[in-house]
């Protein structure tokens, strides 16, 4: 197992940028060079369309395209590869799945559940869907204790709900939701109940074995976990995948088409029209190796302890500063969202990015969660596999340099 | 914001609100400016208008932080229950 603490050289931008404090993983992540030289080389070696063509270059491309799509269906522990959907983005597979469910699902009356936390990427559609199919949209809220509670949801579902949407991890409080205990409450009660996780900030920080979370449908994006932009997954249970229309219609996805009809290929494919960023898709499995070559479980505990020193050190010195989240943290990642009283994150974080320092200001795609912790805004710090304790002393001598200039 | 307006000219302004320093500064120096336009003049304002105001570079980013008095000035100028109530 390569050593954590050895992977800055991996990442050429601490090379261009010595001075670089990045704490806003997870936004998106920096990538490591195998990843970054694995897009040029299918520009520079073999940058034909996939599927199509017969020569030599088309066959390398094809080949390496697919080949992610069975390390990806590994690493999450899929059944098999014709589970994994590559789209844009984890938006995109949000939207894929809600539309795709709206459209199969969903009739007038039915219940969707979703989480005062989840992220807008995976409440703003159903938002719309419930409008548009008169379904009800019911909101998951958090207890005292700062929890969704297992207990909360069970009194929202009834024979109703079709749909219960959340996140894994907190994109805001950084604490992870248990999945499996979820997804076997619903459907004890409604058993055709469909749970769609979005695994964007869990797949790249700690295990995720999609069998053992057992949940229907999840979704993450490349570039969260050191692959490029430009490319998500959504990860669904073959038959439920096999059900649901696809957003886009075109070239690819057809098995012929005559002037009066078509008729499809089943997933993947079905939902991969036109041309995919191939180059970026190539370019994921290289992540993925990178990954596994680290091992999830070393990651995730190099999270939790960076995690842990920090909300130490800022307990200790920033006493006003008030860290959101649930009072427990046996569940925490490493993300975290703070206030303080009378600084704007936006100043605050202006002021930091001036010593190099890069956090994350604002509502975070997460406005009910706000609005529900009674804070308009909050300054994120999170944490990934080439951050290190010397992260949190820049931070703290660089938020003590914002507490000097705007007191 | 709260305009007081006769005869098509803003008599009084202030503003209310919470938010980054950029904001709270810009929306300070539009209502002294703003005091003795005309709405007309005040509708005609734009991002160029709020950048030579704040006299200092203001980054893509943070362009929404200085446009947002802006904005919500003019928003109260267009609103018809704004409009309705006059002064004599």
């Amino acid at each position: 197992m390569k050593d954590i603490l050895s992977v800055k050289k991996d990442f050429p931008i601490f090379s261009n940028l010595p001075e670089l404090v990045y704490l806003d993983s997870a936004a998106t992540s920096l990538k490591p060079s195998c990843v970054i030289q694995k897009i040029t080389e299918y520009y520079e070696h073999y940058s034909a369309n996939i599927v199509r063509g017969a020569y030599t270059i088309a066959e390398r491309a094809t080949q390496e395209y697919e080949d992610s799509r069975t390390e990806v269906a590994q690493f999450i522990g899929a059944r098999s590869s014709n589970e994994v959907v590559f789209t844009k983005n984890a938006t995109e597979s949000l939207n894929l799945a809600a539309f795709g469910l709206a459209r199969t699902v969903l009739e007038k009356g039915d219940t969707i559940i979703c989480s005062i936390e989840d992220h807008h990427s995976n409440f703003v559609p159903w938002q719309r869907i419930a409008k548009e199919h008169q379904c009800t949209l019911t909101l998951w809220n958090m207890n005292e204790e700062g929890v969704c509670s297992l207990d909360d949801l069970e009194k929202l579902i009834t024979k109703k709900t079709k749909v219960v949407a959340l996140p894994h991890v907190s994109n805001v409080l950084g604490h992870t939701y248990p999945v499996r205990d979820i997804v076997r409450m619903v459907k004890s009660i409604a058993p055709k109940a469909v749970v769609l996780v979005d695994g964007t900030q869990s797949v790249p920080h700690i295990p995720v074995d999609v069998q053992a979370l057992e949940c229907d449908l999840l979704a993450f994006s490349s570039h969260k976990m050191l692959g490029p932009t430009g490319v998500g997954v959504l990860w669904g249970k073959e038959e439920l995948l096999n059900d649901i229309p696809p957003l886009l219609f075109g070239g690819h996805m057809i098995e012929s088409v005559t002037a009066t009809e078509t008729t499809f290929k089943s997933a993947p494919h079905v939902f991969e029209a036109g041309t995919q960023h191939i180059a970026g898709v190539s370019a994921l499995k290289e992540a993925v190796r990178y990954l596994r070559e680290l091992g999830m479980e070393q990651i995730a505990s190099h999270e939790r302890t960076l995690a842990r020193t920090c909300r130490e050190a800022l307990a200790a010195e920033f006493p006003r500063m008030s860290v959101l989240g649930p009072r427990d943290l046996s569940d925490q990642t490493g993300i975290l969202s703070f206030a303080y009283p009378g600084l704007h994150p936006h100043d605050i974080t202006y002021i930091l990015g001036k010593q190099h320092i890069c956090c994350r200001a604002g509502h975070h795609c997460a406005m009910p969660l706000h609005q529900t912790l009674n804070v308009s805004s909050s300054t994120r710090i999170s944490f990934y596999m080439y951050n290190e304790p010397a992260d949190i002393e820049a931070f703290v001598k660089g938020f003590t340099h914002v507490l000097h200039t705007l007191s | 914001m709260d305009v007081i307006i006769k005869k098509n000219r803003i008599y009084d302004i202030k503003f209310r609100g919470e938010g980054c320093v950029l904001s709270q500064a810009s929306s300070s120096l539009l209502t002294e400016y703003a005091k003795g336009k005309t709405v007309d003049h005040i509708q005609s304002l734009d991002t160029s208008f709020m950048q030579d105001l704040l006299e200092i570079p203001v980054t893509p980013v943070r362009l929404k932080c200085i446009l947002l008095s802006l904005e919500t000035l003019q928003k109260a100028l267009h609103s018809p229950s704004q409009k309705q109530k006059k002064l004599s």
